[in-house]
């Protein structure tokens, strides 16, 4: 394809892209340096809105609750993955069908909803089921109001609503595992773990690091599940930096600079984050 | 191995050539792989095996069953909420036998927005869609096609874009669209989330189309095509099915979308997201069971979207995942 079609061809994208996203992207990066309100002009003040943010407790506290609530979802969320793919594969086609798309129903329907819903599960208040059996078996918790419970719930919610997304992806690389070598394994006098350990397993690992880049990109901006599951989140100590930036720009507090100046510093969080992901991801483009 | 006696490679592999004409070559080549004595009598193949040793399949549905149930839970008991009486709804434990009504269904229906809301929710989501696709496909088609360098950085830069937070689009949309008047309008709306999703569109587009082998634009190319004609006329149709799997996902993703119109709306244009959190923070009894026939309503669709489109949510989660 020569320069001029393929400009030809990307150009809606490209404009949409430069128009929507880059135009508005630079005002937000423009807006963290300045003292702005909506709909007046802003003045320039520096880096103090930087230094402002990254003082506060409340910052720190949410930039931490994100990090903690990412890696441990995203470990989770491959566990689950993988063993919800191997019971489905193990099973026919036609049960295969069904299951996975009972699964996939908390997926589908969005975060609020589903994460309403899960809620109600443990709101003692309510007659939450959940929350009534654990406290019938002496666990008399107040799962959406206090600290380390709220965070638990929260974590399994997100890992309910992503679970499905995670099994299919493993379960389309065990279609990709060779027989072949899983029977030459067998031959070889391999058990059922190792061959799930030395042949298995080694052949997920793209797919793995697949899951964790979409999980580590999605759960840095959580925000959905949480503001329904917990809606006093900054009390309760599950506010991650989306709620908090929600809070400071549209919120109680109606702070443009200061939430442009946090939505950059995410943004810088992100890049260091995802830039291995990155990387891999170009070199796998340029290699096709 | 019990077998009594290993073939050859070379008898095995005349075996398998003698059947293959009878299999799909996937099932040939998976056959291929397996030893078959040649003494044998040729019997009709078997479709390859699947099932792991050792976990028998009873015990593996039973735990699927048990699996689904667990990840159908809230919904089965959001139904349950909806349908008890207001007196048993709530209760420690929870109450078994009761009439069942349809009174919170009816008062989701008559006394909320749900209808209205849910509407202008599809609409929106049809729209996005429609634009986000036809914007996308011919970028993703020419980006799986290029040889210039600029191709993969562009996918790069969409793939950047997938992860930014919200807000640092989102803040600008909604000063621009105070100033301008258009806040709360379904066409502000429309703007924002096609903005949003359309590099993801791009992305899973991207995927599909490099998948349709080249030689199709060079056959139609030979016929006399120009390369949009060649794009329109030969790949779009091959594409239908990756068409398919990217309009479905950007349909969810609009329909899924809660911050874009919790900042960008108030009341005209409100999606179906953020109306079933204003009743459930209302934090009274009532609205609880209003909410739970809400959650219940918006499930149903999507059980029936799980088990009958799941080729298509199923293609499009793992897009690009494995190379063919």
């Amino acid at each position: 394809m020569r320069g001029r079609h393929f400009a030809a061809f990307v150009a809606p994208s490209v404009l949409v892209m430069g128009g929507l996203l880059l135009i508005p992207l630079a005002y937000t990066v423009v807006w963290s340096f300045q003292d702005i309100s909506y709909g007046s002009p802003g003045r320039w003040i520096g880096l103090r809105n930087f230094t402002a943010t990254l003082g506060t407790s409340r910052f720190q506290a949410a930039v931490g609750f994100t990090i903690a609530f990412t890696a441990v979802v995203t470990v989770l969320l491959i566990v689950v993955g993988y063993v919800l793919a191997l019971l489905l594969d193990s099973t026919s086609r036609r049960m295969r069908t069904m299951f996975l798309g009972l699964i996939m129903v908390s997926y589908v329907v969005p975060l609020v909803v589903g994460g309403l819903a899960f809620a109600q599960l443990f709101d003692p208040t309510y007659g939450g089921p959940v929350a009534n059996l654990l406290a019938y078996f002496g666990w008399d918790v107040q799962w959406l109001t206090s600290t380390w419970p709220a965070r638990t719930v929260v974590v399994l919610n997100t890992v309910w609503s992503q679970a499905a997304f995670a099994t299919l992806i493993v379960l389309a690389g065990l279609n990709t595992v060779d027989s072949a070598q899983v029977e030459a394994a067998v031959v070889d006098g391999a058990g059922k773990w190792d061959v799930q350990r030395y042949v298995v397993i080694p052949r997920l690992q793209r797919l793995f690091a697949l899951i964790a880049l979409i999980c580590v990109m999605d759960s840095l901006r959580v925000f959905d599940q949480i503001q329904v599951i917990t809606p006093s989140s900054q009390n309760v100590g599950t506010e991650s930096i989306m709620g908090y930036t929600y809070d400071v720009a549209l919120g109680t507090s109606q702070r443009l600079g200061l939430a442009s100046a946090i939505s950059v510093m995410t943004m810088l969080i992100t890049f260091v984050v995802l830039l291995p992901f990155l990387r891999s991801t170009y070199r796998d483009v340029t290699a096709r | 191995m019990t077998a009594p006696s290993r073939p050859t490679g070379a008898a095995a592999g005349r075996t398998d050539a003698n059947l293959s004409a009878a299999t799909t070559p996937v099932s040939a080549a998976a056959a291929g792989a397996r030893t078959r004595s040649p003494l044998e009598a040729p019997k009709p193949p078997k479709p390859p095996k699947r099932r792991r040793r050792g976990w028998s399949a009873w015990a593996v549905n039973a735990a699927l069953a048990v699996v689904s149930v667990l990840f159908l839970l809230p919904f089965l008991w959001a139904l349950l909420t909806a349908i008890k009486p207001f007196r048993d709804a709530f209760t420690d434990p929870p109450t078994w036998r009761f009439t069942p009504t349809r009174y919170s269904f009816d008062q989701l229906y008559r006394a909320t927005e749900f209808v209205s809301v849910f509407e202008n929710t599809i609409v929106v989501g049809v729209i996005t869609m429609v634009v986000s696709v036809g914007i996308a496909a011919p970028a993703a088609y020419a980006m799986a096609r290029t040889r210039l360098r600029i191709g993969p950085w562009l996918l790069i830069i969409a793939l950047v874009f997938r992860a930014l937070p919200r807000f640092a689009i989102v803040l600008p949309f909604y000063n621009v669209a105070q100033a301008l008047g258009v806040y709360d309008t379904k066409q502000m709306l429309i703007v924002a989330l096609v903005a949003v999703n359309q590099p993801f569109t791009l992305w899973l587009l991207r995927n599909f189309f490099a998948g349709i082998p080249a030689d199709i634009d060079e056959a139609a190319a030979i016929d006399g095509c120009g390369p949009f004609q060649a794009f329109f006329r030969a790949i779009l149709p091959l594409a239908r099915p990756g068409l398919a799997t990217a309009g479905i996902f950007t349909l969810l993703l609009a329909y899924q979308e809660y911050l874009i119109p919790l900042a960008l709306t108030q009341t005209n244009t409100q999606t179906i997201s953020v109306f079933v959190t204003t009743i459930g923070t209302k934090q009274n009894v009532n609205s609880l069971q209003t909410l739970a026939a809400a959650n219940v309503a918006l499930a149903i669709p999507v059980v029936f979207l799980a088990l009958f489109a799941q080729r298509y949510l199923v293609s499009g989660l793992t897009a690009g995942a494995v190379k063919s």
